[in-house]
């Protein structure tokens, strides 16, 4: 189970720095990079992201549902012994934003194909939108594990 | 009916449809992970069993109810010559994560 839960964050920390460069690509598009460490982050080809995003969202939510029946009688037992409620809340808003994140990725991948190029606020929305569940999910994984790992 | 149009169609009835399920709790199936059993629907296992876990019954319902709608919405789209705004994808969402947000408050106030 330690070997699935260091699996699930190496996805996840991969699924990360994929979804923000896409996301300062397409917030804050640079044409010609130049010299700077942060313009050069943004210049990227937002599309060549899409697939390898949608599928490591999948694999890395694949491993996270094999790891949560052993959070669920394990760590959150422990931390609701400790009343530690906030905590607790904030993974059950993980999980639900991983499924509405889940759920995004068709109209996600279906924004990003050239057939919809027209529509650049769609496109700009839903890739924040992605981003913003992934960077939520992905602290809150962490700061948990750090409360109470998987023994 | 073209497939494109399933795709958003489906991401916008997914958010809906997922805040509906998680909120009255329509799971397909529950899963009992200390006893490593599946249940049919709705199960809630003896004190003594360990807690029932709803998310992966969910997680098809929605699943599947979204498929379904949007293939009968990208139909009658087809039908009817008018269109299902893209802008709903992005909108539908983050609107639906604020609801849950809503409903998990006591776990914060506790």
């Amino acid at each position: 189970m330690v070997y699935l839960l260091l699996l699930h964050m190496l996805l996840a920390v991969a699924l990360i720095g994929a979804v923000t460069h896409q996301t300062l690509g397409v917030l804050a598009p640079v044409r010609a990079p130049v010299g700077g460490f942060f313009a050069r982050f943004r210049a990227v080809n937002g599309a060549g992201y899409v697939n390898a995003i949608v599928v490591l969202y999948l694999l890395t939510a694949f491993l996270g549902l094999l790891i949560y029946p052993n959070y669920r009688i394990g760590a959150r037992v422990f931390m609701e012994e400790l009343r530690m409620f906030p905590r607790v809340g904030s993974f059950e808003l993980k999980e639900h934003l991983i499924a509405l994140g889940l759920g995004l990725l068709p109209a996600y991948w279906w924004a990003w194909q050239p057939a919809q190029s027209d529509r650049p606020q769609t496109r700009r929305a839903l890739t924040v939108i992605l981003a913003v569940f992934v960077w939520y999910a992905f602290l809150i994984g962490h700061l948990l594990n750090n409360t109470r790992g998987i023994s | 009916m073209r497939w494109s149009r399933v795709l958003p169609i489906f991401s916008i009835a997914f958010a809906v449809l997922y805040l509906l399920t998680m909120y009255f709790n329509w799971p397909v199936f529950t899963y009992a992970p200390k006893l490593r059993q599946f249940f049919p629907l709705r199960f809630a296992p003896a004190p003594s069993q360990g807690p029932g876990m709803y998310y992966y019954g969910w997680l098809v319902t929605v699943g599947v109810g979204a498929a379904v709608i949007a293939v009968v919405v990208a139909y009658l789209e087809e039908k009817s010559g008018r269109r299902v705004p893209a802008s709903l994808t992005w909108a539908v969402p983050p609107l639906v994560a604020l609801v849950i947000l809503y409903i998990l408050l006591p776990w914060f106030t506790h």
